[in-house]
């Protein structure tokens, strides 16, 4: 039988506590489906919050260490999923629906990337020419790896490879590929971006709204970070946040949202 | 089918808006052809020395109650504060007599019977939502929202409903959000604690539309457009009005409009067109 089973990264850096979120990601996931197994894939300890992970896989080469955003890692998720069909989201991520649909949806797909976001109002970006810059002027698809899926095939095998090579050579492999407005540090959007892009991959219309909280995507006004600007709360008709219910894979981004008290309690419950 | 327009009106000692119910009363009649039911209460209705039956042919009364709802009315020079009795529009659905009723607030003159298309729509709920100003200076962005950061504005101006589930649902809600006003007017991030209608519909149609923005069911597809209360009316005719719109400080620019339905929000000067109009109508 095929297993299947969600991913999150975590490694912890000066600033922020990723297993943390990791921990708070797995019990929203588990909120909907107790049965669903997730993995946490780090070097950090993890024991005060491993009751809710099934697998705690290792990362016995850790390329990260003089990278303070660290996602180097992530391109080795093929070869790290203790799963035959594999689900990824960030760790600053919350569910608010179960992931059952998700699954049936992603069925017919051998590997999925999100390419389009909505903003907390339930509305599309259309073009985010704050943060995307890099996609639009170099033509790249507008990958958003929040949220993806694979299935453990050659294929893939393929890409994840390919995908390793990127990120190890990133520097070089900007320039060639996003001469154009190039990302000055390595990044994993614009990685797979720029494999998908080799490989020809062709990518499905979104099937999951990931919602996107980055504050300029907001539709706010006057306001720097989106999370010590508005209401938020939660109760069991779900999340809100600024009056409005959060429906999908929601990136939170901004990292005292799960401070609040309502939120940590709804993710708890 | 049965289907009339819904009309609104309690006079405060600024504003005449039983005078004005009669005069939307009478465009109604030109442009749309169907029956007006007034929405009122005695003390207005008897300070109307006309006959208030030449364009009205339903009265409903409601006697307003010793409330403690307030607002600024506005002219281009002079401001009056004043009582405010606008807190029984919920009470449209269970007072209309029609199976299809449109509810416009007095000061909306029709230049065109655009509006009569509704009656044909499958809608069951709607409000306006796009809108259009001729003023610069109230170009703010919270007009379009209810409060700056908050949720979309849909004006209580103009609405059209059948009697269906969904519209008893929505006027259900509004009442209790009427009845729980502090708490929303907090929840929702509005400054004043005035009881504003629009305000009310807003977080009404928000919350039926499962507190999101994508659904769009409530939606009028028709753009009102609002003459705001800086603005200066210099005249109109059966399908003609000229504004004097506020630009700047003291700049003011001329706007003709031809068959084009406006919302007049200045309720001096509408007063002093409704006089002349009605001085030769009486």
């Amino acid at each position: 039988m095929t297993t299947k089973g969600i991913c999150i990264f975590a490694q912890n850096n000066d600033k922020f506590n990723y297993v943390e979120q990791a921990y708070f990601l797995a019990k929203s996931i588990k909120k909907f489906n107790p049965t669903e197994s997730v993995c946490i894939i780090t070097n950090d300890d993890v024991s005060d919050y491993d009751s809710v992970f099934d697998h705690v896989v290792r990362i016995e080469k850790d390329d990260t260490i003089y990278s303070s955003w660290r996602i180097e890692n992530r391109a080795k998720v093929f070869d790290l999923t203790p799963y035959e069909e594999t689900i990824v989201f960030d760790s600053d991520v919350l569910l608010t629906h179960s992931t059952e649909d998700l699954w049936v949806a992603l069925d017919s797909k051998e590997l999925y990337f999100t390419t389009e976001v909505i903003n907390h109002r339930g509305n599309t970006v259309t073009q985010d020419t704050v943060h995307r810059k890099t996609f639009i002027e170099n033509n790249l698809p507008n990958i958003y790896s929040a949220f993806f899926y694979f299935k453990s095939t050659d294929k893939n095998k393929q890409f994840f490879d390919l995908l390793k090579s990127i990120v190890d050579n990133y520097q070089e492999v900007y320039k060639q590929m996003t001469p154009n407005s190039k990302q000055q540090f390595g990044s994993i959007d614009v990685s797979i971006a720029i494999c998908c892009k080799l490989l020809d991959i062709k990518l499905d219309s979104t099937l999951w709204p990931v919602i996107h909280m980055k504050t300029p995507l907001q539709d706010l006004q006057k306001v720097k970070r989106w999370a010590d600007s508005v209401l938020v709360y939660a109760n069991d008709d779900g999340v809100f946040i600024n009056n409005y219910k959060q429906n999908g894979v929601l990136h939170y981004v901004e990292k005292n949202f799960t401070e609040n008290e309502s939120i940590k309690e709804w993710i708890l419950s | 089918m049965s289907k009339g327009v819904l009309l609104f009106a309690h006079n405060n000692d600024t504003v005449d808006y039983v005078q004005q119910a009669v005069f939307c009363a009478k465009r109604v009649k030109r442009f749309l052809n169907l029956p007006v039911t007034l929405v009122t209460d005695k003390q207005s209705v008897a300070s109307f020395p006309f006959d208030i039956n030449k364009y009205i042919e339903n009265i409903v009364y409601q006697e307003v109650e010793n409330q403690h709802n307030f607002r600024t009315f506005r002219s281009s020079t002079d401001s009056v504060r004043d009582k405010w009795f606008n807190t029984n529009r919920f009470l449209a659905y269970e007072l209309s007599p029609y199976e299809q009723t449109l509810v416009l607030d007095t000061d909306v003159v029709l230049c065109n019977n655009n509006l009569h298309q509704l009656f044909n729509s499958n809608k069951q709920f709607s409000a306006t939502k796009h809108y259009k100003q001729f003023s610069h200076i109230c170009e703010d962005p919270s007009v379009a929202k209810i409060s700056l950061n908050s949720v979309p504005m849909y004006w209580a101006t103009v609405m059209y409903f059948t009697k269906s589930t969904v519209a008893q649902t929505v006027f259900d809600t509004v009442q209790h959000i009427h009845n729980n006003w502090l708490w929303y007017k907090n929840l929702y991030g509005l400054s004043s604690a005035k009881f504003r209608n629009d305000y009310a519909f807003s977080i009404a149609i928000h919350m039926l539309q499962n507190f999101t923005e994508s659904v769009t069911d409530f939606e009028i597809p028709y753009i009102l457009y609002n003459s705001f209360d800086v603005d200066i009316v210099k005249s109109f005719n059966d399908t003609e009005i000229s504004i004097l719109a506020k630009k700047n400080h003291n700049d003011y620019r001329i706007t003709y409009l031809k068959d084009t339905t406006v919302h007049i929000m200045n309720k001096f000067v509408f007063k002093d067109i409704i006089d002349k109009e009605f001085a030769n109508d009486y």
